[in-house]
Formats: C-alpha cells, structure tokens, sequence
C-alpha cells in the first residue's frame, strides 16, 4: 500500500470517529443548545474533518463542511441558538458527511444541496430557526472573524514585536501557521509547576519565535504590583496545527490566536521594518479582549484522534451524553497506537497454535520414557508454557472493545425511531466500558439493534397513553452490560406496556406453533418464550421497523452461535427485560472431551451440568419412543450421539455409555457418549468449509495429543431431537436452584486416608480426578498438579485442616475432587471414593462432632460420615497468612493425558453411583 | 537596600533576591529607594544577588521601569549573564538596559 493510500485510509478512519462523535454531541445538543463544551466538540470535529479534506483535496466535504463549521461557529459564539429543525439540519449534513467519507473521490456524487442551501440561509439570517440571543449586557455580537478589521489595527499589534517583515518569509513560504501565543506567566504557566525558561525553550523548539513581549497593566506601579501577574505575548510561527500547540503549551485555546497568513503575506510585501524602539503602553482592551482584527479564523483544540480503548465508568448516561471537554492541561505522551484487526486476528492465531505447540510439548517432557533425568527440560518447558499462557492471554486482551462503541449507535436510532412513531423516549446507557471480544461485539449488533428496535416499537407506549396509564409521558430503554461470574451480561430493559402471557399464546396457537392444550398448561413463563419461535409475532402490522416475526427467533439463533444465551422477563404494563448472556471471548474455551465410537469430540464445559453413568441408579428409559434417563425424579431427555452423528449400529452392545447432562437455558437434557476423556481449555479454530454445512459442529479443535476435535453444539443437537413438549416438561428453574431448594440434597461420601469417612455436598464440587502419584510436583510447601498451562492446581489434604486421621503416605493412585469456581484453583485430595447418598439437613448431627470446617456428621450409606462445611474450609484455605494457606489461583486444568483416547487410565471421573466401582473404567 | 549616587546614576543594591518570593518587600522598598533618585539621571539595580528568576523579577523589573520612564529616568540592570540570558527571554532589553560585568569590562 503507497504512502498515499495509507494518509487516505487514516483520514478516513479519522474522520468515521469524528462523525460519530459528532452525532452524538448532536443527540445531546438537542437538549442542551446552549452548551458550550458541546458546541465547542462539535466545531472541533467539523474543523477536522474539513481540514484533513483540505489537505486531500476533496472539495466537495470541504464545502459542506465549511458551511456546517460557519454555522457551528455563530451558535458556539451565541449569536444563534439551536432549536430542533437547526439540529435535525446539522444531523442531516453529518449524514451527508458520513455517506461522502464513504469515497472520498466520488464525494461529488452524494446530493447535498438541501443541506447547502438550509445551512446558508441560517448563516443569512433567513431561516426560522434562527434566533440570535441576546448577549451579556447588550454588546454588539461580534463581527464575523473571517477578515482583518483594518491594516491599521494589524499594524499596531505587530508593532508590539521587534522583528524584521524578513523574518516571516521562511515561514510564509512554507505555509506554517503565524501565531501569538498569549500567557500570563504566573497563573498559566508557572501554575502548571513549570519554568519560564522551560516554557520558552518547549515554544521555541516547536517552531519560529518572531517576537515577545511583556507587560504589566496600566495601572500597576511598584506600590501594587504583588497582586499583578505580567502578560507575555509571543509571536511564533509553526506547522503545527492550533489544538496541537495548545495541547504542547498547556494552554487552552483562549490563549492563542491564529494570524491570517494572507494577510501576513500582504502585509510583509508593504510595511517597514519595525526598530527596536522602546514600547508604547497599549491601552487596556487589546490587553484583554483577543485581537479580532487579527485572528482570522476561530483557535480550537480538538481531542488527539489516535483512538484509545475507552474505559468511561460505568455510570448512568442519559442519551444526552455530556462530552468531555478538552482539557486545557498538558497532555500525557500517546498511550495507545492504532493497530490493523487483521493483525491481532494473526497474532492471536499464532498464540492459538504456540499454546497447541506447547500442550504437546508439555505432553513430551512429562513421559517417563523420554529419559532418566529430564527435570532441566521439564523447568524449561514449565516457562515456556507459562510465558506461552501470558502471551496468549495478553493477545487475548488486545481483542476487547469496550460495548459502549456499540451502545453509541442507538442513541440516534431511539432517537430516529422515537421522531417517526411520535414517541418520547429516553435511552439509558450503563457500563459502555464493559469489554468484550470484537468478534463478538460485531456479532451482537444485529441482535441488539433488534431489541431496541422492538423496545422503542412495540415496547414504549404512545405519550397519551401512558399517561392515560399513570406513567410519565417519556418512555426509558436502559441498555447495560455487566460482568457477571466470568460472562458479560448486557440488558435491555423498558418501562412499556410489557407482554401479555394470553395474547402470547393465542397467538402460537392460532399460529400452529402449540396446540390449544399445550397453550392450557403453559405457564406464563413458559408462554413468553414464545416469542422465540420462528415466524411467531404479535404485532398486528408489519412495519419497516418490526413485526415481520422473523426477529426474535434469529435473534436467540444468533446469540446462541455467539455461545450465549438469551432470556426474557416481561410484566404487563409494567415493561419487558431482555438479558443477553455472553463469553468473553469465543477464542478459548473450557470444554469437555468425550469419545464415541472411537471419535474425539469437544463439548463447551459452559453446557456441562455432569456426567452420569447410567444403571440401576439412573436408569435408561424408553417413553413413547423417546429415551429418557430416570435422574433423582425428573426424566431427562437423551439423545444418543452415535445416532445423531450417523455412525453404524455398534457391534459390541456391553461398550459401556456415560450420559453427558448438558444444560442450556432452563432446559436440560443428556448426551450419551462412549467415553469421557478429559476436561481441557481448546483453541477453537474455524470449521473448514465442508464441514460448515454440518449444524452439530460449531468448531473444530487440535487436542494435546495432535488429533483433531470437533466441537459439538449442545443447542443444535437438543433442536429436531427433543420435542418441544419434552423440553417445555424440562423447562424449569436450573439444577443448582432446584438443588438449593431441594430439602434433601446430595453429597459425596470419600475417604482422604483408611480412617474417616467425609461427605462434601455435590453442588460445591466441579468434578472428580483420579490422578497417578508421579503427576503431583512439590513447589515450595506445596504439592501441585502438573498442567499443561501454566495454572496449577493445588493439593488439599483436609487433615492438615480439620481433626481427622492424617495420611501418612499417599498411594500410587489417588482422587482429586476440584471444586466449583472460584475455589477450581485447589482440590481435595481422596485416596477412595465411595459412594453418594442423598442427605437433608435434618440428618446433620451437629453437637457431636464440631470443629471448623465441618458441618457434623451423618449416617450415609450405613457409615458414619463428617459433612464437610466447604465454605468454612475455603476460607480456612485464603484468610491464613502462613505459606501453606496460600492456594494456587488459576483455572481448572487436567493432567496431561499422554495417552490416546479408549486407553485412558485416568482423567475425568463422573459422579459416582453406588453401584459402580469406585474407579473410571477404561 | 544600599542605595548610592554617583554622578547622576543613582544605584540600588538590593540586598535581597528579587522574584516571586520577595514581590511585596522588594517593591515596596525599591519604592521607597526611587523617592531619592528624583535628581538623577538613571536608575541602576544590582541583579547580583538573586539566583532565582521567575515571573515575580520579570514583574519586579517591569514595575520598575514603568516608574522609571514615569519619573524620566533611564532604567539599567546588573545582571549576571544567566540573569541577562532570563530577561532578554522576555525582550526586557527594550525596556531597560541589561548589563554583564563582561559588557562593563
């Protein structure tokens, strides 16, 4: 790409952020037309963007541009005010702008002529919308600053300088700009914990100093002068630009003033040499009041264009955005620099593929048979595998983008959309500085635009009718985003009329998309998830804005290939809640690795709820032809992944099957696979293109031993397999909530040693290890698991915690039992597992075993059992000072499986059931 | 202050720096010294003892030579070379004269 191009693409660019940052000090104008920070960006960003067309030469957005920055420039100096058709005038040149920046070079193209000719008539005084205001005690406005008053006054404040007119050659020849800088040196620059030599030397490095001068006013003598400061007026040339030298200087803008360089030109061709002739006091108002005669067009500093990733405080903002100003201070050396998407999109596939490299060599390092003494090699992969993790998250990192350079955009569409349907409704924005990945930040503009535009169409009443219903005649839509337990979770919420359950589902049913009988024993809300069904909606015409009813079900389609979920919350007449809930980041996931018929495949860890094996406990049904597993009193749908994946009727029927019971939404059902392998953090790479077509794949993946993984979609594989009424009988609140308001919960009955027998309730645990001796590492007074990434898992033995029998030594095999986040950085260390049992907290007996960590004890399973007080022992384990009380933080990670699928001696274990042993089986 | 006149050149050794920190005190004792000078032809200071030059000698000094151009006296500064490099920063030879020992020698 030639130079040129680059400068072009870069005006472009600049010139895309100063119009959105134009509309939206429009928006906000609207409601504060005398604001002056907001005038003041809003002539800031058409000065730019008509200076940087200068410099092309597109004449055209210079033109337009140019009569919007004369309009800018009487309402930033109060002679006009701007009222709504002066606003929706501006709006409208923006967009003319917008759509020129499109093609610089076919700017010609775009018909601008109405916005022309309305914006000169403002500037001739013609149009209704002008009112000039009355200024501060009846002074005059002030002339137009397009020309010089008279020779006579430019002569006079050049006299002020002892220079020769030859000394403005080098900088008229050169086009640079002629400046006098003007500073009072005690409160503008000594107040800024600056020199005046510092000063002076920082003006004169930055360009030409013609001239200088300094004075004190009239009135101050000897007698008065401790509360005076001295004036300096410096007369400078440079190519900088006006807000750059104020940005440099530390000053604001008031204190420069440019000079017409024609005019300078002119002059220098005719006026004498000045002499070094002693000065004549000035009188006072050329002191104060900036020279109008001189300064031929308006100083302002503009914001420095190098975007950054903006980090506002997430806290409420009205659609009218109160811009910041310039800051008048010194401003901080460039913190940020631009850099292509391309490039971190390459540099995060080339961490993908370095942590893939690192995986397998941390697989290499750790098998016993690559020598006798390999501790070297192992402490130097260790670092490259952490250094790999810090790369990768870093990258990782560079991707997020604040939500709010998506909030922006719906200022002007709630806006746009509240004019058309004669509605009043104010937006709300909350947490804009929430990050998220880019990837899936362009993802959820679609989604999102189609739930403001709902908000805003269906959602928000008419004025009359909301006050007809006691409400405020001013609609709100508040968007937030959040990060909530490791996801964002962005809202859309309004105060309008809500959903009617009833209309919902007269709909579906007159629609076909539930019976009549279904409709009878649907739940409200059940029946407002509804509105998710293709081709469903309520609206009673269709509209450029809504009801074509093919929204809501794209929306939750794409949402959920974003590996999100989507949910609704709505009260009549009160308004409608919609949550988006989001990964960070589709890169990297945690997922689960299992096996079927002899396949690797990959499910997101995120869908995971356990892993059951079925049997006389949990017994594989058949109902009505549909299977069903029997779980703890509910039938869970299953689907056989074999079947769903087409691969032939297995010959071996005793291959033994694990049930996979994934979650979604509120609906749950199982998975059964032949294996479960392992639980690993994958690089999702894309599907190649024969494989897209294939609804059940969302990725595919290169596992630590080299093989490749295809990353199974839980939504697509329940969609077409499991009935809609199977899974409206499963819709219901999540297994933790029915846990947790279960009277009888269930717990894991374990041993640490050969002595007691400990239960820890299953909802605290995450999963369960089985792990040889020789994976463990001893870091400092810490016994770790080995990892493939750099994060460790830490070692519990409950012994050193708790009064129970301790362990002596640990056999060649042993159990880990991780529990749930945050606390997935340390596991308990089990020599056996033993069974689960159901138990209420009636059975608890807590006066005869008491100590912290632990809740007392019960018979399960015909053993007396100590229930674990978790949360007691977690706390235990961060609030101590001491070495051994510190735990590895990090994520959940597995011991390297150094071997290949269907060998598997170890790794993930499921919740155990009575009957099966109390070890993985191959 | 020590004040001394020789000649027609009345001459002020201050005696103590003359900026931001020494305004008030310095002024009004320069005043003060100015009521002496009335027959003199100009008016010299001695910068030689302020080290320390900020807006409070440039405001000093400007002061003083607005009473001195009131009083149709020439203003002259001895002034080291760093003070002389200071003040012609702000062009304050057009108000007064600024003199090194090495311009004197």
């Amino acid at each position: 790409m030639s130079a040129d191009q680059e400068m072009l693409d870069l005006f472009v660019q600049e010139s895309s952020e100063h119009l959105q940052t134009l509309e939206t000090d429009l928006m906000a104008l609207e409601s504060n037309p005398t604001d002056n920070a907001l005038l003041n960006s809003i002539f800031r960003s058409v000065h730019s963007i008509k200076g940087g067309a200068g410099f092309f030469g597109f004449d055209p957005i210079v033109k337009l541009a140019h009569v919007m920055e004369s309009v800018m420039s009487l309402l930033r100096d109060a002679v006009l005010k701007a009222d709504q058709p002066m606003v929706s005038l501006l709006i409208s040149t923006s967009d003319k702008l917008n759509l020129m920046l499109v093609n610089p070079e076919r700017a010609i193209e775009i018909a601008c002529e109405g916005e022309i000719a309305g914006l000169k008539a403002i500037l001739d005084g013609t149009s209704s919308g002008t009112t000039p205001s009355a200024r501060k005690g009846g002074e005059k406005p002030p002339a137009k600053n397009t020309k010089i008053k008279s020779d006579s006054v430019f002569d006079k404040e050049l006299a002020r300088f002892n220079f020769h007119p030859d000394d403005l050659l080098d900088g008229l020849k050169h086009g640079q700009n002629f400046y006098i800088v003007q500073a009072e040196l005690a409160k503008e620059i000594e107040s800024q914990s600056q020199t005046l030599e510092n000063f002076v030397s920082e003006l004169a490095s930055l360009g030409t100093l013609i001239g200088t001068e300094a004075s004190l006013p009239d009135h101050v003598t000897l007698s008065n002068c401790a509360a005076a400061d001295v004036s300096c007026r410096f007369f400078f040339v440079t190519a900088l630009e006006p807000f750059i030298l104020c940005g440099a200087l530390g000053l604001g803008d008031e204190n420069i003033h440019q000079i017409d360089s024609s005019k300078l030109g002119e002059w220098v061709k005719t006026a004498p040499a000045q002499n070094m002739a002693p000065i004549v006091h000035e009188p006072q108002e050329i002191e104060e009041k900036p020279p109008e005669a001189v300064v031929s067009q308006s100083i302002v500093p503009t914001s420095p264009t190098v975007p950054t990733i903006a980090t506002k405080p997430a806290e409420p903002t009205a659609t009218q955005i109160d811009p910041k100003p310039v800051a008048a201070a010194k401003r901080k050396p460039e913190e940020t620099i631009r850099i292509s998407v391309g490039l971190l999109d390459s540099l995060m596939n080339l961490a993908g593929e370095m942590v893939l490299g690192r995986n397998r060599l941390l697989r290499i390092a750790g098998r016993s048979d690559t020598g006798s003494d390999n501790s070297q090699m192992q402490s130097v992969v260790q670092e490259i595998s952490s250094v790999t993790s810090n790369l990768q998250d870093t990258i990782m990192r560079a991707r997020l983008q604040p939500v709010g350079s998506l909030f922006g955009k719906f200022t002007r569409i709630v806006r746009d959309l509240s004019h058309k349907l004669d509605k009043q409704i104010q937006l709300e924005i909350f947490g804009d500085d929430v990050e998220l990945d880019r990837t899936l930040l362009e993802g959820l503009s679609d989604p999102l635009t189609h739930l403001v535009r709902n908000s805003v169409d269906h959602g928000i009443e008419i004025p009359a009718n909301r006050i007809a219903k006691g409400k405020t005649s001013c609609g709100t839509i508040r968007l937030s985003a959040a990060h909530l337990a490791g996801r964002v979770q962005i809202e859309v919420l309004d105060d309008g009329g809500g959903m009617d359950p009833e209309r919902l589902k007269a709909k579906a049913v007159e629609k076909g998309v539930i019976t009549t009988e279904q409709a009878s024993q649907m739940t409200d809300s059940d029946a407002l998830q509804l509105i998710f069904a293709a081709g469903f909606s309520t609206a009673e015409a269709v509209s450029d804005i809504s009801g074509r009813g093919v929204g809501m079900d794209v929306v939750k389609t794409n949402i959920e290939k974003l590996g999100g979920h989507v949910e609704l919350e709505s009260r009549l007449g009160q308004g409608t809640r919609i949550i988006i809930r989001l990964p960070l980041t589709l890169a990297i996931v945690p997922a689960l690795i299992v096996g079927c018929r002899g396949t690797t495949y990959a499910l997101p860890q995120i869908n995971v709820d356990e892993i059951v094996h079925p049997g006389e406990e949990y017994p594989l049904k058949s109902m009505g032809g549909a299977r069903v597993l029997e779980l703890r009193g509910q039938l869970l749908p299953v689907v056989d992944l074999s079947d769903l994946l087409g691969h032939p009727p297995r010959e071996n029927t005793k291959q033994e099957n694990f049930v996979v019971v994934l979650r979604l939404d509120h609906v749950s059902y199982g998975l059964i696979v032949n294996e479960i392998i392992s639980n690993e953090e994958i690089v999702v790479k894309p599907l190649g293109r024969h494989l897209r077509s294939v609804s059940y794949y969302t990725g595919a993946t290169i596992l630590g031993q080299g093989e490749i993984a295809v990353i199974l979609d839980p939504n697509s594989m329940a969609q077409g397999r499991i009935s809609a009424s199977q899974l409206a009988q499963n819709a219901s609140k999540s297994n933790e909530a029915a846990l947790s308001e279960s009277t009888s919960e269930r717990v894991l009955i374990f041993q640490e040693t050969n002595g007691e027998f400990l239960a820890i309730h299953l909802k605290k645990v995450m999963r369960v290890e089985s792990v040889k001796a020789s994976d463990i590492e001893r870091i400092g007074s810490m016994d770790c698991l080995r990892k493939n990434h750099d994060s460790t898992l830490r070692l519990v033995q409950l012994s050193d915690l708790l009064p129970i029998k301790p362990q002596t030594q640990r056999g060649d095999e042993f159990f880990l039992i991780v529990p749930r986040p945050p606390f997935d950085g340390l596991c308990l260390v089990a020599s056996r597992i033993v069974d689960s049992a159901d138990l209420s907290d009636d059975q608890i007996d807590r006066a005869t075993f008491k100590a912290r960590g632990l809740k007392g004890s019960a018979v399960l399973s015909d053993r007396l059992s100590l229930v674990l007080d978790f949360d007691a022992i977690a706390e235990m384990l961060t609030a101590g000072g001491d070495e051994t009380s510190v735990f590895a933080q990090g994520h959940f990670m597995l011991t390297a499986n150094s071997q290949k699928p269907g060998h598997s001696q170890h790794h993930i274990t499921q919740l155990p059931n009575a009957n099966a042993p109390a070890t993985l089986t191959n | 202050m020590k004040t001394t006149n020789q000649k027609g050149d009345f001459k002020i050794t201050p005696g103590l720096e003359l900026n931001t920190s020494t305004v008030e005190t310095a002024a009004a004792q320069l005043e003060k010294a100015l009521q002496k000078a009335d027959a003199a032809k100009s008016v010299e200071i001695d910068l030689s003892q302020t080290s320390a030059f900020d807006s409070g000698t440039v405001k000093i000094l400007l002061a003083l030579a607005q009473e001195c151009q009131t009083r149709g006296l020439n203003l002259k500064i001895q002034a080291s070379e760093e003070a002389k490099q200071f003040l012609n920063l702000f062009h304050l030879q057009r108000r007064m004269s600024i003199i090194t020992q090495e311009d004197a020698e």
